[in-house]
């Protein structure tokens, strides 16, 4: 991947794609308008003669937020934005399978802060379309340590598991990262956050029902 | 699971997104495998590369300007580079 400026001056990200799902998902959800909507903006699709490249919107890695700007306390709303980036994608019949902290991109332009900073995801080449919840796949998929134990390990034998339980389960190890790290404090129910990161993937509730639970409050 | 050492590791050690995911998609219902050919590689590889000057020519006819690399930048100050996990 490569930062690059548009002629018409945006900042971008510049990634080569293969074959996989990564184009066909990002305009998908990119044609999809809707506040609860946090995926990253595709810019536009480059074709090169040896390969297919996609501008992506540059945002600020969250981990240089982090690190560098002082997360203002609008920050307490990211666990609650990732919550409902997911479940938005979800909804749509994504599975992510790549959730970690480097996958979230934070928009923090508005330096008058009339508007909270706003969570974007990002990456996704592993991801891909499913039917719900009852989809199953084989073989390792994720980045250690934000996988599901049911996905297995990289050197383990192929196992069978549903993508969107196994992104239950990495969402909620992130919202529990979040709140810690970022937010300094939790609107989500304990229990909820332990269900979604329970060792037993039907025991995990669905991304959307642990973000109703905070509406409701 | 302890949070706070996962974020240190996190911040220390570039961990890239692995998949050895195979052609099997299943759903409960159908029993059928509706296997994909050709079914991914890794996120984020690079198949071509932005370094190629043909990939970079039809970039920059489409209008992009590549910012330098890293390779590029002369560091002034002392970089810390992070420990490479074993194996």
């Amino acid at each position: 991947m490569r930062d690059a400026t548009s002629s018409d001056g945006l900042h971008v990200v510049l990634k080569v794609i293969d074959d996989t799902d990564e184009l066909e998902i990002l305009k998908h959800l990119n044609g999809l308008k809707s506040e609860a909507n946090h995926t990253i903006g595709l810019h536009s699709v480059i074709h090169t003669p040896i390969a297919k490249v996609i501008a992506l919107q540059w945002k600020v890695p969250l981990d240089e937020y982090i690190r560098f700007h002082h997360p203002p306390e609008s920050a307490a709303l990211f666990p609650k934005q990732l919550l409902e980036g997911v479940a938005f994608l979800h909804e749509h019949r994504v599975a992510h399978l790549d959730l970690k902290p480097g996958n979230l991109v934070v928009d923090d332009l508005d330096r008058e802060r009339k508007y909270p900073p706003r969570l974007f995801i990002i990456d996704f080449g592993l991801s891909m379309f499913v039917e719900d919840e009852q989809t199953t796949i084989e073989g390792f998929c994720g980045t250690q340590p934000w996988v599901a134990p049911e996905v297995g390990t990289p050197d383990g034998p192929d196992l069978a598991y549903s993508p969107i339980l196994a992104d239950r389960w990495a969402c909620g190890q992130m919202v529990k990262y979040l709140e810690k790290v970022v937010a300094g404090g939790s609107q989500i129910q304990e229990t909820l956050k332990d269900r979604l990161t329970s060792s037993d993937p039907r025991a995990r509730p669905s991304v959307k029902d642990v973000l109703d639970s905070i509406k409701v409050e | 699971m302890e949070l706070s050492r996962i974020a240190d590791e996190v911040a220390k050690h570039p961990y890239n997104p692995l998949t050895s995911r195979g052609q099997k998609r299943k759903h409960a219902d159908d029993g059928d495998d509706d296997a994909a050919p050709g079914d991914p590689a890794p996120g984020g590889s690079t198949l071509g590369s932005l370094e190629d000057q043909s990939v970079q020519e039809s970039l920059n006819k489409a209008g992009y300007e590549l910012e330098p690399t890293d390779s590029m930048l002369v560091p002034i100050t002392p970089v810390r580079t992070p420990l490479l996990l074993a194996g």
